[in-house]
C-alpha cells in the first residue's frame, strides 16, 4: 500500500513537472567535482568529523566519507560541505 | 554556481559586521550544531580539530545567543579571535584625537573639493582664452568659487550676452574642474543690400586680367594697372535717354597681384646637443604661493634647456586640489656651430616664406608664378626674397554716398 502511494506521488510529480525533491521530500544534493557538496532538505547532523559526516534526511541517512571535511555553511535549509569527498552512501 | 563571486561579497559583509572565531569543546558537538541551526544562530567554516573540539565562525549577534545552547549540550565555548570593523573601532574608542583627525580629514576634503580649482576653456578659435576667462570672472565664475552657490544657467546666459561672438557656451562642472566649451559664431561678412546702389573698388594693387560686369559701368579694362581703392565698376549710370541712374554694381574682376616677402637668415646653424646631464628642481605651488624644495637657486650648467612640468594633485581624475607640483628640469646642452650650404638655407627659407604668403592669400587666389632670389649681406648672412604672382578676385563693393 505504501509503495502504491509513493508511485502515485512520483507519477503526479512527473505529470505536473513539480520538483521531485519537494514531492518526494528527498534531499537534493549538488556536487562540484569531489570538492564541494550542497545538501538541501536535510534534517540534521548525526556525526561530524573531518573524515566522516553522517546527515539525517527524510528518506535516508547519508554517510559521506572523505578527507578534511569542513562545514562551510549551515542553515536550516541547506548545508555546504567542502573538502575531498570519497564516497556517499545512502543508508536506509 | 555563483558561490565564487558571492563569497567575496559575503566575506566583506561579515568583516563589516564583525565576527568571532570560537572553539567549542564537548562530546555532543553535532547536537550543538543542530540546535544552533534550529535557533537561527548562524555558524560557518566549521572545522573539527579533534574528536571533541571544533572551531567555527559566528556573528556577534549569534554569539550573544549561544550561552543556553552551550549549557544544554554541555559544551565549552571559547573565543579564539575577534575580527571585523566593529572590533577595530572599539579598540580606538578612547583615542579621541585620532577620531577628530579622521573627521577633520573628511570635512577638509569635502570642503576643498567643493570649490572650483581649474577652469579649462576649449573650442575657441579666434576668441582668446584670457578674454573668455575675464568675462567669466565678471560673471562671478572664477578659480576658487564655491560650487554649491553656483548658477550655471545664469552664467551661461550672461556670457552669451557679454560676448557677442559666442554661438554657444556650455559649462560642465566635473569635480573640482570646470570645463567651458565654447562655439564661436561665424560673423557674416557685411553684405550690401541688393537694392542699395554701390560701386566696386579695388581691394589690392594689380593688373586687371579679366572683367565681367553684370550691372554697372566698367571703368577699367583688361590690362589696366589698378591701385588699391581705385574705382573699377561705377554704380552711377549716365545715359542720354534716362539721365543719371544709380545701380547696385555687380561684377567679377580678377587681377594679377604680387606678393613679396623677404627674410634675413644666417648660414650658421646653432645645434644644441644634450649631454645627458640633468638637474631637477621641485616647487610646490599652493594657492599661487610657491614653496621651493631646493636650497640654492643656481644652475650648475653654462648652457641648458629648461623644461617645466606641472602636476596637479588630485583625487581620482576629477577632484583636483589647488596644489601643483612643479618640477623644472634643466638639461645641459653643448652648443655646436655648423655652416649650412647656401642652397639648403635658401630652399628652407623659401619654403617658410611661401607658407607665410599663403596665409595672406584669399581663398580663390591661384598662384601662377613664383620667383626666389638671395643676396649676401655679409659672409654669414643672406637675404632671401620670394615673389609670388597670383590671379585673384579684387573687387569689393562700396556704398555710393549720395549728396
Amino acid at each position: 500500500m505504501k509503495k502504491d502511494i509513493k508511485s502515485i506521488k512520483e507519477k503526479v510529480s512527473e505529470i505536473l513537472e513539480l520538483p521531485r525533491e519537494v514531492v518526494l521530500n528527498a534531499p537534493r544534493m549538488v556536487f562540484i567535482g569531489n570538492k564541494d557538496v550542497t545538501i538541501e532538505n536535510y534534517k540534521g547532523i548525526i556525526e561530524y568529523n573531518d573524515t566522516v559526516v553522517r546527515i539525517n534526511t527524510n528518506t535516508h541517512m547519508l554517510r559521506i566519507t572523505g578527507q578534511d571535511l569542513e562545514i562551510k555553511n549551515i542553515t536550516s535549509e541547506e548545508i555546504i560541505l567542502s573538502g575531498i569527498i570519497y564516497t556517499v552512501e545512502f543508508i536506509a | 554556481m555563483l558561490r565564487g563571486e558571492r563569497m567575496l561579497l559575503v566575506n566583506l559583509f561579515q568583516l563589516m559586521c564583525g565576527y568571532l572565531v570560537i572553539s567549542v569543546e564537548g562530546y555532543f558537538i553535532e547536537k550543538f550544531i543542530n540546535i544552533c541551526t534550529r535557533r537561527q544562530i548562524y555558524l560557518w567554516d566549521i572545522k573539527k580539530i579533534n574528536k571533541c573540539s571544533m572551531r567555527s565562525k559566528i556573528s556577534i549577534k549569534g554569539f550573544k545567543a549561544i550561552r543556553p545552547v552551550a549549557y544544554k549540550t554541555k559544551c565549552r565555548v571559547r573565543i579564539v579571535s575577534k575580527k571585523g570593523i566593529p572590533f577595530i573601532i572599539n579598540r580606538y574608542r578612547r583615542r579621541k584625537a585620532f577620531f577628530i583627525g579622521v573627521l577633520l580629514f573628511f570635512v577638509l576634503l569635502g570642503y576643498m573639493t567643493s570649490f572650483i580649482w581649474i577652469i579649462e576653456v576649449y573650442g575657441n578659435e579666434e576668441l582668446s582664452t584670457e578674454e573668455i576667462m575675464l568675462q567669466l570672472q565678471r560673471c562671478g565664475f572664477k578659480v576658487g568659487v564655491f560650487k554649491p552657490g553656483l548658477d550655471i544657467d545664469r552664467i551661461e546666459n550672461e556670457m552669451m550676452l557679454r560676448i557677442n561672438r559666442l554661438a554657444w557656451i556650455g559649462i560642465q562642472v566635473k569635480g573640482t574642474k570646470a570645463l567651458v566649451e565654447v562655439k564661436e559664431r561665424k560673423m557674416p561678412p557685411e553684405v550690401i543690400d541688393k537694392y542699395t546702389p554701390c560701386n566696386i573698388v579695388a581691394a589690392k594693387d594689380g593688373v586687371v586680367e579679366s572683367i565681367v560686369v553684370k550691372s554697372g559701368e566698367p571703368m577699367v579694362k583688361k590690362g589696366d594697372t589698378i591701385k588699391k581703392g581705385q574705382l573699377l565698376v561705377s554704380g552711377v549710370m549716365d545715359s542720354k535717354v534716362q539721365g543719371i541712374r544709380y545701380t547696385h554694381a555687380v561684377a567679377s574682376i580678377r587681377a594679377r597681384t604680387w606678393y613679396e616677402k623677404s627674410r634675413e637668415i644666417s648660414l650658421i646653424k646653432i645645434k644644441r646637443i644634450k649631454t645627458g646631464e640633468k638637474h631637477v628642481k621641485h616647487t610646490i605651488k599652493f594657492f599661487g604661493k610657491r614653496i621651493n624644495l631646493y636650497l640654492s637657486s643656481s644652475i650648475p650648467y653654462e648652457n641648458y634647456d629648461k623644461m617645466t612640468y606641472n602636476k596637479e594633485v588630485s583625487i581620482g581624475k576629477e577632484y583636483v586640489l589647488p596644489i601643483v607640483l612643479e618640477s623644472n628640469v634643466f638639461e645641459e646642452v653643448r652648443i655646436e656651430k655648423e655652416t649650412v650650404p647656401v642652397e639648403v638655407a635658401v630652399s628652407e627659407a623659401v619654403k617658410s616664406l611661401h607658407e607665410d604668403i599663403k596665409k595672406e592669400l584669399s581663398e580663390d587666389a591661384e598662384i601662377i608664378d613664383q620667383k626666389s632670389d638671395y643676396i649676401f649681406i655679409d659672409e654669414k648672412n643672406i637675404l632671401v626674397k620670394l615673389l609670388i604672382e597670383t590671379i585673384e578676385e579684387v573687387g569689393i563693393q562700396e556704398k555710393i554716398l549720395k549728396n
